[in-house]
């Protein structure tokens, strides 16, 4: 079982407050990619704190639903955990961006509009 | 109030029922889909034959398309849709995002994001003057074409 005191408080109350705002659609859209990630990344110990990652990336940066998750996860390929799988991660970017395209989801993260 | 050392808040946080921390462990405990060989390489494959086309990329289209019969925004994206060499059925996510935008009428409605609504902004902004064919697409582009304005 993973252990998930290593995530900040900030960070889980970020991610649960997105989690709580999201339509079904969104939240489903999230597990799809999730799944999608895990099966290419990996569904050890490594690959979930990848997960963890990209989730925490996601909180830092603002964004307002966790669907945008594939886009983030691209951005995860520089990440320390992922230096001896990047043709893995370079798989599942594709993967994600393929999943989006068909289900028309946008290639830009959702933030707050500035005006 | 005297702090709870940390080894203590540790073991008071686990056994609290209903805690961020459990809340959180659930989140990450939910069941997922399985995922077959087969749909990865279906995604992979639509994602190799269609790269994501960007919003400047979509600008510059609808900026080169030839003018639309019906001058509205509309208008302008169906024009600038039927010069893209993608099935309509699997439309890169910007044109998805844009038809979106002009279906739902508010940005926040269409969920878009700042860049998008900027670019369908200032297009608008451009139909509302009617000068859009004589917008030169640099001041868009920036000074050599490397930057988006929008």
């Amino acid at each position: 079982m993973v252990d998930f005191d290593y995530v900040s408080e900030d960070t889980k109350r970020t991610v649960m407050g997105i989690w709580a705002g999201m339509s079904e659609s969104d939240k489903t859209h999230f597990i799809n990619q999730v799944a999608l990630a895990l099966s290419v990344w990996g569904d050890d110990v490594r690959g979930k704190r990848l997960v963890v990652e990209v989730l925490e990336r996601m909180a830092e940066n603002g964004t307002k639903t966790l669907a945008d998750f594939g886009i983030y996860a691209k951005k995860a390929e520089d990440s320390r955990l992922a230096r001896d799988r990047i043709a893995k991660m370079k798989r599942a970017s594709l993967v994600l961006d393929g999943y989006r395209i068909k289900h028309g989801l946008p290639s830009m993260p959702h933030k707050e509009l500035g005006i | 109030m005297a702090r709870a050392a940390p080894e203590q808040e540790q073991v008071i946080k686990k056994k609290k029922p209903g805690t961020l921390d459990e809340q959180f462990a659930a989140f990450m405990r939910q069941p997922l889909p399985k995922v077959t060989q087969a749909e990865l390489d279906d995604y992979a494959k639509l994602a190799t034959k269609q790269p994501a086309l960007s919003w400047r990329v979509f600008l510059k289209q609808v900026l080169e398309s030839p003018l639309p019969a019906e001058p509205t925004l509309e208008g302008y994206v169906k024009a600038a849709i039927s010069q893209t060499p993608v099935p309509v059925n699997k439309e890169p996510s910007s044109v998805v995002a844009m038809k979106d935008m002009v279906a739902k009428k508010t940005p926040s409605e269409a969920k878009l994001t700042d860049e998008a609504v900027g670019a369908t902004l200032k297009l608008a902004l451009l139909l509302e003057t009617q000068d859009i064919r004589k917008m030169n697409f640099r001041k868009w582009c920036g000074e050599e074409g490397k930057e988006a304005v929008v």
